[in-house]
Formats: structure tokens, C-alpha cells, sequence
């Protein structure tokens, strides 16, 4: 195990008293907690509905099935992100476009390459808001307004980020956020979708319970269970013991990224002058932002697997790439082949991500900066 | 609403509830030690050593028929009277559903016939669903399947420990995959969750890829050094459980057979009950319990919803399921007349863990006064 791990998770005594509440309450399965979770989850954003699902990846598919994305269809998506943005795209039955992003200081998806893909086939673009950081999520509102496609966010990093005053996931037509153990808003498993279109909020409702078309709560509630299915679903649910624990950090997210905000700023401070390596974003830009991620860049992207492995093996440093291209995996280079992408393919040979979580100590940031400058040879 | 005798009963014990913190203090919530070991106790219980924790059975049932190989085009034979889940995976992995009929106006599990009059050069696999933990015939339909060289998968997501007709072995471990569900009605209830068993390991480590993200090194193993990045060889998913419900889960193994006993008691309970009531048929013979794993407890009558509303009115939850091919979207692809016949006369009255044998006799003395 790492002296310093890439992300680390401390649970409070108040979410372990929200997780026993709930254990006890003889009821386990979505309720009214994960009702309860949903409503404070869209308070916190200012969009009419959320809906809680079994993961982010979930949350995507059926924003890209709330696209109306099918077989035959294409959707452009970044390949500097998670597989699962590309991935959910295949669930669908639809190819995954993708396209480059705009640079190492701008790592999000490029507006003008996203224009030069688009198709007649075209059904959706998806903006990821890499890193905690805006994606150009106005820009892309209007392009895709423009050109009829439907736009996606893939808020996996944002539950509480913002751009130009307003919260990143409300911008298109659906946005999916993460729940994973190692993001802001850690619970273990789990996501939201979250969308203003109560059409599409009803329809996620019933295609997380295998399209059923009344949710087991209601039926539970009404003592009247006879349902339909429509259209093929999925178990996508989240549970209420897990809601209960969102719940409670919900409570601290806040205060979290003002924390990681701080942190952020600290390594951006200690890391400035440093030859070598390139900071990517602004620090305009990290006020707004979620602060999930510490990224660098190296000037010299030879150097990324030993400049990791000296971190690792010499400090006890541990750190992590977001992320190695998806169009280069053996997934989807014979599958969906692309032509070069020289910025995504710069961005995943050249970043490094430094340790972030809200406990992280001063000792510690300093500690991981020496062995930086150290492995740089500075 | 609140009910004397509620189908779902998921109290937990001290134990339980302290397995599940224990994790959250520890702080790692994801595909770590404890999900290892609740799949090596489920393996050593089921007696079948690949087993994989997923997020729920429905996603088991989608990563089975990925790991058997089914896909576009294929044709996958399966039960009208089962939870729509079996479908919807059939559908979700590209295929075509092919609904077999119940065995009889009474029984709503596959009627055996069914496989060699609908079977198909398409046809890839068979869906055996084991009702209400009440086990199907999964060996002569193992040596039907491998006859015709066609895949057997278990949908076990309500039979969690039931025996196999004339075997001493978990419905489950005899198909080529089996697949389990943590539902909170259930006697394993982690809120979500499930499990998908194979034999052969070229299936089992299909589906443990497919399971997170087709990634050939998980957030663990980099964790601990053991890889520092991955490749991505197959469209996956985000189909895994989390260590807290793993740890919950190695608990309730622990005490499942007291558990099973006591559903089993249970249902003999309802059984007797039950005896000689004019109005009212069970599906199942006094043997078949024998080697049950109840979940539920079904009864038929040919004024169901006079019972049900009468059982509602004394705050006994019910429930009924209609067949698959009643349902809209499967609606006129099958003829399955005694299915749907089960499907309207049926109601499911409580069975779980945490009842007494007094909770048997207040549902069943309501049931009783007509």
C-alpha cells in the first residue's frame, strides 16, 4: 500500500449514524430515503429532477436512451475520459464518434472538432467535465441547439461545480453524475441523472426498474401493485442505505470542495514555477470548479512511467492516469477505428494525477512536491 | 401502509448491521477483500468455484448470457411465468426471447415439452427460473440442453440454497451458469445485489471482466501496486457490488441454513394450513417444500382478487406477478395460455426469514374466512 494513496475515504461518526439508521429501519431497498436523497440532490442543483441510479454508468446509458440514441445512431463523445462514456454509447446500440479535445491547458472537448463530426446520424454530443472543470457547455448548448442533437453532460466529476453561475449538469438535456468511492460525493456504488424534463425523469424511473411502468415504492405505498412494461428496463436502483449515506455527506459537500478548492491552489502555488510540467486550467477556473482531481502535465511525455514509478517506489507516493485514451483500447480501436486524436493522445502519454482528498495534510502536499521536483530532476 | 405481515421483513442482526460499518470506517468501498471472500463462501456453499458478486440478479442474468457467448441473433428459450428481468436480459444482450409455457394451470414452472417443440437452429440456451424457491427440474433439463447442445442458465434469483430435484447440490451449480439475487425480500436482503455462479472458468472470468468496465486491472489491484494502468479489451459495464453489502452478505451465509430451516417451517406451516380448503390450491407437492428454499409463498384461487382485497382489508401484504407475456412489451410473441392461467389465479402471501409460525397462522386463518 502507498504511503500517500491517489485518493483516500474517511467516513464521519454522523454517516456511519445515518448507515445504522437506515440498516435498522427493516427496509433496504429504495424508498422514501432515496426519494428524500433525490429532491435534495435537485435542490442543490436547481433542476426539477433527479433521479438516483446504481451508477454513473447507468445514469449515462439512459441519458443517451432519453436522447432517443439507438441502433444506427452516432453520438460524439471525448476519448479523454472514462471508458464508460464511450461504452454506454454501445449499450445503445450506437457508435461512439469520437473527438479530440481542445488542448493540454483545456483538456474538455473541443466545440470545433465536435463540429467537424457531426453527421446526419448524429443523435447526441456528450461533454465531460474532466478533472472537476467546465467543460464548454454554453458553446456546446448552442452548437447542438443549432444542429438538432440532443447535448449530454457527463458530470461524473462535477456534483457541485459551476460555469458562468450556473451548476455544470444543467446545461443539456440530461447530466450524470458519479457516487464511485474515489469522487467528491463518495458512497461506493451509485449515480444521479438528473434532467428538467419530467418526460425523461418518468422514463429513467421505469427503466431502472426493468420498465416497470409504476416504481416498487409507489406500489408499495398504494397497496396496489399491478403493473406494465413498455419497454425493455434494467435493475439500475440505488437503496436506501446507501441514500442515507449520500445524504449525510450532502450535507458536507460543500464545505468539501471549498477544501480540495484550497488544496488545489496550494499545489498550483507550490507547483507554478516548476520547469517541466504544465498546470492545466486557470485559477479562475478552480474556484468554480469541484477540485476532484490534482492533474499535471509532463513537458515531456517519455517520462510519464518512470516519473510515476520513482513517485511510487522512492516516496510512497501513489498516482493515477486519467485517463489512457478509450479510442486506443483494444476495445474500440478495431471496432470504432478513429483517426488521430494529437491532443487526447499528448494528454493521456503526459498526465500524471497527484494525490486529492479533504484530509490531505500540508506535510503531505509538500512531501508530494519535493518528490515532483525531485523526479523532474529540479 | 402499514401491514400486520409484510412480505418484505429484512430486520438485520447486530452482526449484520456491524459488518456493513465496519467497512464504511475502513474506508474502502469498492471490489476489495470482502467481496472476494463472500464469492469464495458462496463457492464453497454452492459447491461451484467461479463465483462473481454483481449488482443485482437482473445484471447477473446480463452478464451470464454474455459469459455463455449469447448475442445478436441468438435465440434463448425461457419461462412465460418468471420476473420480467429474464427477458429484458435476453433482450439487453441483443437475442430473442422465446417463451415457454407452465407445465400446468397450477405449476408455473417451464414445461419441459416446451424445449424440443420450440427450439431452433438459433436457439442457444435455455432459461430454467425456479419459482418462489421452489426448484424446476434443472438435471433433465441439463441433459435435454447438452442432448441439443444448447446452454443451461439458472435463474435462481428467487431460490438462494434450494435443492436440485434428486441431488444434494444448490439449484444453481447444475446449469452451465446460475444467477442469484440479493433483493430485500429475500433471505439474503443487501437492499441490491447478486451473484452469478459458472463452473467453467473460460465463463466465469468472461463475466468477472464484464462485470467492471471489461478493465484488465481494478482500482484495487493499482491501490495496492500491483498494476499501475489498464487496457480495455470488451464493452462492459458498472455491474459490481461494493464491500459494505459484501461483508453483509458473508454474515447472512453464515446463518442461511438455520434461515432456510425456518422458511421451510414455514411454508410446511401453510402448507397444513391450507389442507383441505375448498377455495384455495397450493402449487406444490409436500416433497417439493422439503427441498425448497421458500421466498413467498404462493396459493391459487379462481377469485384471487377477493382474496387479495380481503387480505389487504386485514393488513396482510400480497403480491401477484402477471406473466411475462402479458406484459406489453412481450406481449403476442407466445402463446402461453396455462402461464397467464397461473399468472391470474395465483397470489403470493408472506414467507421471510423474520416471521413467526403466529404470523403463518394469522395470514392463514384470514385466508380461510371467506
Amino acid at each position: 500500500m502507498p504511503d500517500i494513496p491517489v485518493f483516500d475515504l474517511r467516513m464521519e461518526a454522523e454517516d456511519l449514524e445515518a448507515v445504522e439508521t437506515a440498516l435498522r429501519s427493516g427496509r433496504l431497498r429504495s424508498g422514501s430515503g432515496t426519494a428524500a436523497l433525490e429532491e435534495a440532490f435537485a435542490r442543490q442543483l436547481g433542476v426539477p429532477h433527479v433521479v438516483a441510479l446504481s451508477s454513473c454508468t447507468a445514469a449515462l446509458h439512459l441519458a443517451y436512451l432519453a436522447a432517443g440514441v439507438g441502433p444506427g445512431d452516432e453520438v460524439i463523445v471525448p476519448s479523454f475520459t472514462f471508458v464508460a462514456t464511450a461504452s454506454a454509447v454501445v449499450y445503445c446500440g450506437a457508435r461512439p464518434v469520437f473527438a479530440d479535445i481542445s488542448g493540454l491547458e483545456q483538456p474538455s472537448i473541443d466545440p470545433a472538432d465536435v463540429e467537424r463530426k457531426l453527421t446526419s446520424r448524429t443523435k447526441a454530443v456528450v461533454a465531460v467535465h474532466f478533472g472537476g472543470y467546465a467543460a464548454p457547455v454554453d458553446e456546446l448548448a448552442d452548437l447542438c441547439a443549432h444542429h438538432g442533437v440532443a447535448l449530454i453532460e457527463d458530470a461524473a466529476h462535477t456534483p457541485s461545480a459551476w460555469l458562468g453561475g450556473r451548476k455544470l449538469g444543467t446545461f443539456g438535456l440530461a447530466g450524470a453524475f458519479s457516487l464511485f468511492s474515489n469522487k467528491v460525493l463518495p458512497v461506493g456504488e451509485g449515480g444521479f441523472l438528473a434532467t428538467s424534463d419530467a418526460d425523461i425523469a418518468r422514463r429513467c424511473r421505469e427503466l431502472r426498474a426493468h420498465g416497470a411502468t409504476a416504481d416498487a415504492w409507489a406500489r408499495d405505498e398504494s397497496g396496489d401493485d399491478t403493473y406494465d412494461v413498455l419497454e425493455s428496463g434494467f435493475n439500475y436502483a440505488f437503496d436506501d442505505v446507501r441514500s442515507a449515506l449520500c445524504m449525510s455527506r450532502l450535507d458536507r459537500l460543500e464545505d468539501d470542495i471549498e477544501t480540495r478548492r484550497q488544496l488545489t491552489m496550494r499545489y498550483r502555488d507550490l507547483l507554478k514555477d516548476t520547469t517541466g510540467i504544465l498546470l492545466p486550467y486557470t485559477d479562475e477556473q478552480v474556484a468554480a470548479s469541484s477540485g476532484y482531481v490534482m492533474p499535471i502535465f509532463l513537458e515531456d511525455p517519455e517520462l510519464q512511467a518512470a516519473f510515476r514509478q520513482e513517485l511510487r517506489e522512492n516516496d510512497g507516493i501513489q498516482t493515477t492516469v486519467l485517463y489512457p485514451p478509450t479510442h486506443l483500447f483494444s476495445a474500440y480501436r478495431d471496432r470504432f477505428p478513429t483517426p488521430a486524436l494529437p491532443n487526447t493522445e499528448l494528454a493521456g502519454q503526459s498526465i500524471v494525477v497527484l494525490p486529492m482528498f479533504t484530509h490531505l495534510t500540508h506535510e503531505q502536499q509538500d512531501r508530494i512536491v519535493g518528490a515532483v521536483h525531485k523526479a523532474l530532476g529540479r | 401502509m402499514s401491514w400486520t405481515v409484510s412480505l418484505e421483513n429484512s430486520e438485520l442482526s447486530d452482526a449484520e448491521v456491524d459488518a456493513y460499518l465496519d467497512v464504511l470506517k475502513g474506508g474502502w468501498l469498492t471490489m476489495g477483500p470482502r467481496t472476494q471472500e463472500f464469492e469464495r463462501m458462496f463457492g464453497t456453499m454452492i459447491g461451484v468455484e467461479g463465483c462473481l458478486a454483481v449488482s443485482s440478479g437482473a445484471a447477473g442474468l446480463q452478464l451470464a448470457l454474455l459469459g455463455l457467448g449469447i448475442g445478436a441473433d441468438d435465440e434463448v428459450l425461457l419461462p412465460a411465468f418468471t420476473f420480467v428481468a429474464a427477458a429484458n436480459a435476453v433482450a439487453a444482450v441483443g437475442a430473442r426471447p422465446v417463451f415457454c409455457d407452465a407445465s400446468s394451470d397450477d405449476d408455473p414452472r417451464l414445461a419441459v415439452e416446451d424445449i424440443a417443440r420450440l427450439v431452433s437452429p438459433r436457439t442457444k440456451a435455455v432459461i430454467l427460473t425456479h419459482p418462489f424457491g421452489v426448484p424446476a427440474a434443472s438435471e433433465s433439463v441439463a441433459a435435454l440442453c447438452r442432448a441439443r447442445g444448447i446452454r443451461l442458465l439458472e435463474d435462481c434469483t428467487t431460490a438462494i440454497g434450494a435443492l436440485a430435484p434428486d441431488t444434494e447440490r444448490w439449484v444453481g451449480a447444475i446449469g452451465d451458469a446460475g444467477v442469484f439475487s440479493f433483493r430485500s425480500d429475500g433471505p439474503m436482503p443487501l437492499g441490491e445485489g447478486g451473484m452469478v455462479v459458472a463452473g467453467d472458468d473460460a465463463i466465469s472470468r468472461h463475466v468477472r471482466l464484464l462485470r467492471s468496465h471489461a478493465m484488465t486491472s481494478v482500482t484495487w489491484d493499482r491501490h495496492r501496486g500491483h498494476a499501475t494502468t489498464y487496457d480495455v479489451v470488451d464493452i462492459g459495464f458498472n455491474y459490481r457490488l461494493d464491500e459494505p453489502r459484501s461483508a453483509m452478505g458473508i454474515r447472512m451465509l453464515a446463518s442461511l441454513e438455520r434461515d432456510i430451516e425456518h422458511r421451510r417451517a414455514l411454508a410446511a406451516r401453510y402448507h397444513e394450513a391450507l389442507r383441505g380448503n375448498a377455495e384455495i390450491t397450493t402449487p406444490w407437492a409436500d416433497d417439493e417444500l422439503a427441498t425448497a428454499a421458500p421466498w413467498g409463498f404462493a396459493i391459487l384461487s379462481d377469485d384471487r382478487e377477493a382474496l387479495r382485497r380481503r387480505l389487504t382489508e386485514r393488513r396482510i401484504q400480497t403480491t401477484a406477478h402477471p406473466a411475462v407475456t402479458q406484459l406489453s412489451r412481450y406481449r403476442g410473441t407466445a402463446e402461453c395460455p396455462r402461464a397467464e392461467a397461473f399468472a391470474a389465479r395465483h397470489c403470493v402471501v408472506p414467507l421471510s426469514s423474520r416471521m413467526t409460525e403466529d404470523d403463518v397462522d394469522i395470514v392463514a386463518s384470514a385466508i380461510a374466512t371467506a
